[in-house]
């Protein structure tokens, strides 16, 4: 029997599954998801169960939890200043609720409904108090929570995917059909479609997978939430490309707060590198963030005898990085100059971040530029190529490069080495760059999905 | 009506467990003529490892003659034509066969045969009749097939030359020409034939087997697909010409829930065209279904269980019994204008859409797909049955028995 009251099924198959740190995706889908639950009534949570093939209704509470344990600092009682810790009584809460939470759902369900929801808004509170903290690593909950019920979304339920799903492609097809069934309101957000339109900078089989997985979104869904003005057009472009009907797209602008970190002391320097001394570039190392510019832009500036800023790359391995990382630590005249990182701490991140001179993102194609826009929020001069959504980010505010241009980058490298320069740019960031919150960004999401 | 007479008929392929169009259609002429004259016989003159599958009275070539008609696809036909006086031992075979037989009616199906089979009859000296049974007008098809795959011009022009002339000769000398279509017949008038009668392309009463209709039932249920629409059609030049200009490789317009289905040799072929370092090509299988050759029974249940049938036909010569089958179907079709050639007067039927642009036919597959079927009347129902061969070679056998 069809249930007429419109439920709103966040899927947060993610959030469950994901171990490590946060990608722009996870990080995406936390913030949102916790404001969600945080915010709206009548929220529902949803996981696929792959060796299942079904959804299943997850409570948000555990995994945020879980989240939020993972976020706690790797040496306890050594936080920097203005780290918020949870008090006692609070973990003791939450230790209590735990213990709720991984009851069996059948369990849970037959508590009386005034004891539950005053868990519920214990619970909830102290999340809230929690959620400040960045996330540091998230350790694995299961989605098919025992017991929990299978969802068949009804005609009047309004659907959001904001992760990941490709990973798995039988959750489209399941979804397909639970549409087929009952046409409830599918709301997609989708971050780019660079591995359908740049399949050279993935590995296989990740470009098709995404191609089919994009197609079959497209295809159901009835609104479409794009992380910016480049990815909607793309999506738009594929649309048409492939015989689609192009879904209404709302942009919305991806959160940029500073963590709350401000690091600068210099115990948390990595080795050998003093304030000042370095440019920074933050990303995964992968062929599409085109660490490969980087280096043709230092030895141009070798053959032109010009002086150059140590230069860190922070990042983990992606696709398609072997060439260029050997080359920058095998060549004799540039391997003292680079330094590649990985695994830093968040205090260490926050203190290249705070201590560099200016960051350099030279991608070739980006959904957004996170990067960029972290670099701006805290107060960093940020050079950038102008490839696809990255202009959006601050317009005129700062200086552009083409991707494929190794002297105009390093032409702007020489430019921002001059103190002077920086230090005017950085009062302008200061003046103009307008950080988008968290806050903000879930505003423009609920928006598209009630609309 | 009944005649006393002997018919020969001669084709280029045996018509044992008949499988493409032109096999199905000689197959039924001769199941019509031999209702009506006294003695019918059927020979192939053909390659073996072409068609394995064979009669007794069929006769394949040998020596050099196989190896060359095996070896050039492209021309095999003319080649099984020129052998027939060329080769001492198919001609001695051919020579016996019209001394023991004497045939008053000898019936050419396509126009190959006649390049050597006309000398034979000259130098016997006998004089049967002549029907030309035409499947297409030779010379486009030929054309169209050597250019595309990448024939020399020279070759191209001297093939072409040959089957001008054969069928120039048949279209003026003939006794009776028969055309698939009313296009082909003007055709054959314009070379110079004083007449000829429409022998429309058809097929045999459709049967389906309860359990192939099961089959596809449980298939397409277990994928989630509540309806499909169905292009059943050989690796054949224009199916796969049709298919790619009128459907193409990007198929976001069929609804999520609805499968493009391509049987036979033109899905197994269709792969060769795509780019796969192009992505968008990656999602054509999210959408269609490739189920290959199949056997009588599996094709008419998939036809059964069809929601559309497609006929993307933008070339060619001849009628195209897939249209027949559509049309006694009873299923709702999309096809072009060019595909009901031979049918144009089944064109009032209800649940057909026709469209000539890649466009058109599109949005006709989405609207088909949707819309519900009409019922046909009872009149709309007897028109329907006539794409039965009995139906629409009667004209053709009213007039062999006059000659």
């Amino acid at each position: 029997m069809t249930d007429a009251k419109q439920k709103i099924w966040i899927d947060v198959t993610d959030l469950s599954v994901w171990s490590g740190h946060f990608t722009g995706t996870q990080r995406v889908t936390y913030e949102m998801s916790l404001r969600f639950y945080e915010q709206i009534s009548d929220v529902h949570f949803f996981a696929y169960n792959e060796r299942a093939r079904n959804f299943y209704e997850v409570d948000f509470g555990p995994i945020n939890q879980t989240i939020l344990a993972s976020r706690m600092p790797a040496e306890a009682g050594k936080r920097p200043s203005g780290f918020h810790r949870p008090s006692p009584k609070a973990v003791l809460r939450t230790q209590s609720l735990k213990a709720y939470h991984n009851l069996p759902f059948r369990v849970k369900q037959q508590l009386t409904p005034a004891r539950r929801e005053q868990l519920k808004k214990a619970y909830r509170t102290f999340n809230s108090v929690s959620s400040r903290v960045k996330p540091r690593r998230q350790v694995i909950s299961s989605a098919a929570v025992p017991g929990a019920p299978a969802v068949h979304f009804q005609k009047a339920d309004i659907v959001v995917i904001l992760g990941k799903p490709w990973d798995t492609m039988t959750f489209i097809d399941v979804l397909r059909d639970q549409k087929t069934a009952q046409p409830f309101k599918l709301v997609h957000l989708v971050y780019d479609m660079i591995p359908t339109f740049l399949p050279q900078v993935f590995g296989q089989p990740l470009p098709a997978n995404y191609t089919k997985y994009m197609f079959e979104a497209l295809a159901l869904s009835d609104r479409v939430i794009a992380i910016s003005k480049s990815t909607k057009q793309d999506v738009a472009r594929f649309c048409r490309e492939e015989l689609l009907q192009t879904p209404k797209t709302t942009v919305v602008r991806l959160g940029d707060t500073p963590n709350g970190l401000t690091v600068l002391e210099d115990k948390y320097a990595p080795s050998g590198l003093k304030p000042g001394s370095f440019i920074l570039c933050v990303g995964t190392i992968e062929v599409r963030k085109n660490h490969a510019l980087l280096y043709a832009a230092y030895k141009e500036a070798q053959l032109r005898d010009l002086p150059m800023p140590t230069l860190v790359i922070i990042g983990s391995r992606g696709w398609y990085t072997g060439d260029v990382i050997y080359q920058f630590q095998h060549d004799p005249l540039l391997r003292h100059s680079v330094k590649i990182l990985h695994g830093l701490s968040d205090e260490q991140v926050d203190w290249l971040y705070g201590n560099c001179a200016f960051t350099v993102y030279p991608s070739v194609y980006e959904g957004w530029g996170l990067p960029v826009a972290e670099s701006l929020a805290k107060g960093k001069v940020c050079i950038a190529s102008h490839a696809s959504s990255m202009p959006e980010i601050a317009g005129d505010l700062i200086e552009y490069f083409s991707p494929y241009d190794a002297p105009a980058c390093l032409a702007l490298i020489q430019k921002y080495l001059s103190v002077d320069v920086r230090r005017a740019k950085e009062a302008e960031i200061q003046a103009k760059y307008k950080i988008t919150s968290w806050d903000k960004t879930f505003a423009q999401v609920a928006d598209a999905v009630s609309s | 009506m009944h005649s006393n007479k002997r018919v020969l008929i001669i084709s280029c392929y045996p018509i044992k467990d008949p499988l493409h169009g032109g096999q199905k259609r000689v197959a039924a002429v001769v199941e019509e003529y031999k209702k009506v004259f006294a003695r019918v016989k059927y020979v192939a003159v053909f390659v073996r490892e072409h068609y394995p599958v064979y009669d007794h009275d069929d006769i394949y070539l040998t020596g050099r003659w196989a190896t060359a008609a095996l070896h050039d696809h492209l021309t095999s036909d003319i080649r099984i034509g020129n052998a027939m006086v060329e080769s001492p031992d198919l001609r001695r075979k051919l020579e016996a066969l019209l001394r023991s037989y004497k045939p008053d009616i000898i019936q050419v199906d396509q126009c190959f045969p006649y390049i050597g089979l006309r000398q034979i009859i000259q130098d016997m000296g006998i004089r049967p009749k002549i029907i030309y049974n035409s499947q297409n007008i030779e010379t486009v098809i030929k054309e169209d097939v050597m250019t595309i795959a990448g024939a020399a011009d020279t070759d191209v022009a001297e093939a072409l030359a040959i089957i001008e002339e054969v069928e120039t000769d048949l279209a003026q000398h003939a006794d009776l020409v028969a055309a698939v279509s009313k296009e082909d017949g003007e055709y054959y008038l314009s070379l110079g034939a004083k007449r000829y009668v429409l022998a429309s392309n058809g097929i045999a009463t459709l049967a389906h087997s309860p359990a192939a209709v099961a089959y596809w039932h449980k298939q397409f249920k277990a994928q989630g697909i509540d309806a499909i629409a169905s292009f059943i059609g050989s690796s054949h030049l224009p199916n796969m010409q049709g298919m790619q200009q009128m459907i193409g490789l990007r198929l976001g317009f069929f609804p999520a829930n609805t499968r493009l289905v391509l049987a036979g040799g033109v899905g197994r072929h269709l792969k060769q065209y795509f780019d796969y370092d192009n992505m968008l090509d990656s999602t054509f299988w999210q959408r269609a279904i490739s189920v290959g050759f199949l056997s009588e029974s599996q094709l008419s249940g998939l036809l059964e269980v069809s929601d559309v049938i497609l006929l993307p036909i933008v070339k060619g010569g001849g009628s195209n019994l897939k249209t027949a089958e559509a049309i006694l179907s009873g299923k709702k079709i999309v096809a072009t204008t060019f595909a009901f050639r031979g049918y144009e007067s089944h064109l009032t039927l209800p649940n057909i859409w026709i469209a000539d642009t890649p466009e058109k036919f599109r949005a006709a597959i989405t609207e088909a797909l949707i819309t519900p079927l009409k019922k046909r009347s009872k009149s709309q129902e007897l028109q329907a049955q006539t794409v039965q061969w009995h139906y629409s070679l009667k004209q053709l056998v009213e007039e062999a028995v006059k000659l």
